[in-house]
């Protein structure tokens, strides 16, 4: 069944690659291997996947007769909802993976981009602050839709809390790079990787800025506290989903 | 055989019983559940099928307890729901294969035959490459059919399968159902009197979430024995009836009503004995047809 499942998501493979590349360019026209800036490349990465994955997870169990049909076969919800959502997951991880790999930073002056007006570090591994840092945005967003999904029995609706978050925090997120808005919000901000990697920044360089000090941590905390959320949506939805109660409408 | 004892379904926020103590022995065979729409068929029968739990009361299949068997339950169970959304992008093959491999049928081979097989049996040869989505209502529930016999059950619950189907696709339907009945066990749920009355030997009559009649459909229909009449009259005759007796049918040809009604005796002296018919029964038991 997992293979079947694996057979009919390979379409995910070219589409999110379309999309990431095309987002990614579009924040500044230069394609993976003529990398652009760190900010634009990590906001543009994840917030593509988010939406793209939740655009693919709504049509996921969207019928309430496989449900059903599962269900007397042997196949629980959760069971069927995991069996569908895994490929779609690990289809998207292997593109995120492969940007990500093809990606390359080159370091940049802020100053010579215009609208960027805090300071900006990044490490050396900065691939792998980029894949943990994917990896919790995706979780986040698709914990939330999953969650969503199962208490409003709607797959279509939690598409708009998601896609309102994308909107807000990417509004937030630019208002962050140039100076208008506290840069102590970037805690609440899912996509904090696109402007700092604050717990790696050598002593010298955080003591040079004072926002980068007074957020050192930010990175992890944030990080965390999305990664806690997420665990928490996703177990809300596991005991929602074995309860199996189906009565009124679940996926229409 | 089936079992059920005492059930009882209150949905959550739901004011009413959609079930209130339903006791219902299922012999094998064809079983028909009749009712209105709202009288509780559909949770009975998704209960039964185990895609719903109920508030209270038991079911006991072969004299187990549902919830302790319900696994093995299931795969002796095939179930077409109300519901006609199938799949709409695949074919029957695909949707068929799907189904198969949900069953745990492993062997392509294996499963390649036995979808060509019911195929043929459903009458849908021809068919496979259609997408789901371009099928007729009738061909829907032949896939849905099909589905259900994948497994070989010993239990089918079809629940309301004939509706909104024309005459034909009807008739082709039940005439399927009749043919895959041999040593099974079918609850089959309608609002359609006449399907029952070609189908079943053994019914259940639900009126709001409560057992009305249970039992064999011929002991039902011959309650009304030499208790039905029909009358050609005026409306002044109908309102005449509709005070002192059980008015079953209406009908107004040409001005003229044609009423059949059940009363110990004659009501009005033109009035003739007829033949209660399943449908009479029924309308009877839920106290006569409105006006």
């Amino acid at each position: 069944m997992l293979k079947k499942s694996f057979k009919s998501s390979l379409y995910v493979i070219p589409a999110a690659l379309a999309v990431i590349l095309f987002s990614t360019y579009l924040w500044s026209p230069s394609w993976l291997i003529a990398p652009p800036p760190y900010t634009g490349f990590v906001f543009q990465l994840e917030s593509a996947l988010a939406v793209l994955l939740i655009a693919f997870y709504s049509f996921i169990l969207t019928n309430k007769y496989e449900i059903e049909l599962g269900l007397v076969n042997g196949y629980g919800t959760l069971k069927l909802a995991l069996i569908k959502a895994l490929p779609v997951f690990v289809c998207s991880a292997a593109v995120t993976l492969a940007a990500i790999l093809a990606y390359r930073y080159e370091p940049f002056d802020t100053g010579a981009i215009s609208n960027i007006r805090i300071p900006i570090y990044v490490p050396d591994d900065y691939r792998i602050y980029m894949l943990i840092s994917a990896f919790v945005t995706v979780i986040f967003f698709s914990s939330l839709y999953f969650l969503i999904r199962v208490i409003l029995r709607n797959c279509f609706l939690p598409i708009i809390p998601d896609l309102l978050i994308v909107t807000v925090f990417g509004g937030l997120n630019e208002k962050i790079l140039k100076g208008i808005a506290d840069i102590r919000m970037c805690l609440l901000d899912p996509f904090i990787t696109s402007y700092f990697v604050g717990n790696a920044v050598p002593n010298e360089i955080a003591n040079k800025y004072p926002e980068m000090n007074l957020l050192r941590n930010a990175w992890t905390f944030n990080r965390l506290f999305f990664l806690t959320l997420s665990v928490a949506f996703l177990a809300a939805t596991i005991v929602l989903l074995r309860r199996e109660k189906l009565h009124r409408g679940f996926g229409e | 055989m089936i079992e059920i004892k005492n059930l009882t379904k209150v949905y959550p926020r739901g004011k009413k019983k959609a079930l209130d103590g339903v006791n219902i022995a299922i012999p094998n065979g064809i079983f028909g559940l009749i009712g209105r729409n709202g009288a509780g068929k559909t949770t009975l029968m998704r209960i039964v099928a185990t895609v719903m739990d109920q508030t209270d009361g038991v079911i006991f299949i072969d004299g187990v307890d549902l919830k302790k068997c319900k696994s093995d339950f299931r795969k002796s169970l095939g179930y077409l729901p109300q519901s006609t959304k199938l799949m709409p992008r695949l074919n029957i093959v695909e949707f068929l294969d799907y189904i198969c491999v949900m069953r745990g049928i492993k062997d392509k081979a294996k499963r390649r035959e036995l979808i060509a097989s019911i195929i043929e049996t459903v009458g849908l040869v021809g068919e496979e490459k259609k997408q789901l989505g371009k099928y007729s209502g009738g061909m829907l529930r032949r896939a849905g059919i099909a589905q259900a016999m994948i497994g070989d059950p010993k239990t089918l619950i079809i629940d309301e399968p004939t509706t909104g189907l024309d005459p034909e696709e009807r008739i082709y339907f039940l005439n399927l159902l009749s043919r895959i009945a041999q040593d099974r066990t079918i609850i089959f749920s309608t609002h359609i009197i006449s399907d029952i009355e070609l189908l079943c030997k053994n019914i259940c009559i639900l009126e709001l979430g409560q057992v009305k009649y249970l039992g064999d459909k011929e002991n039902f229909i011959n309650v009304l024995e030499g208790r039905m009449f029909e009358h050609e009259g005026t409306s002044d005759d109908e309102a005449k009836l509709r005070q002192s007796a059980v008015v079953t049918s209406v009908s107004y040809v040409e001005g003229v009503a044609h009423i059949k009604y059940v009363a110990d005796a004659p009501v009005l002296e033109t009035s003739r004995p007829t033949e209660p018919s399943l449908e009479d029964a029924y309308i009877n038991a839920l106290g006569g047809v409105k006006r």
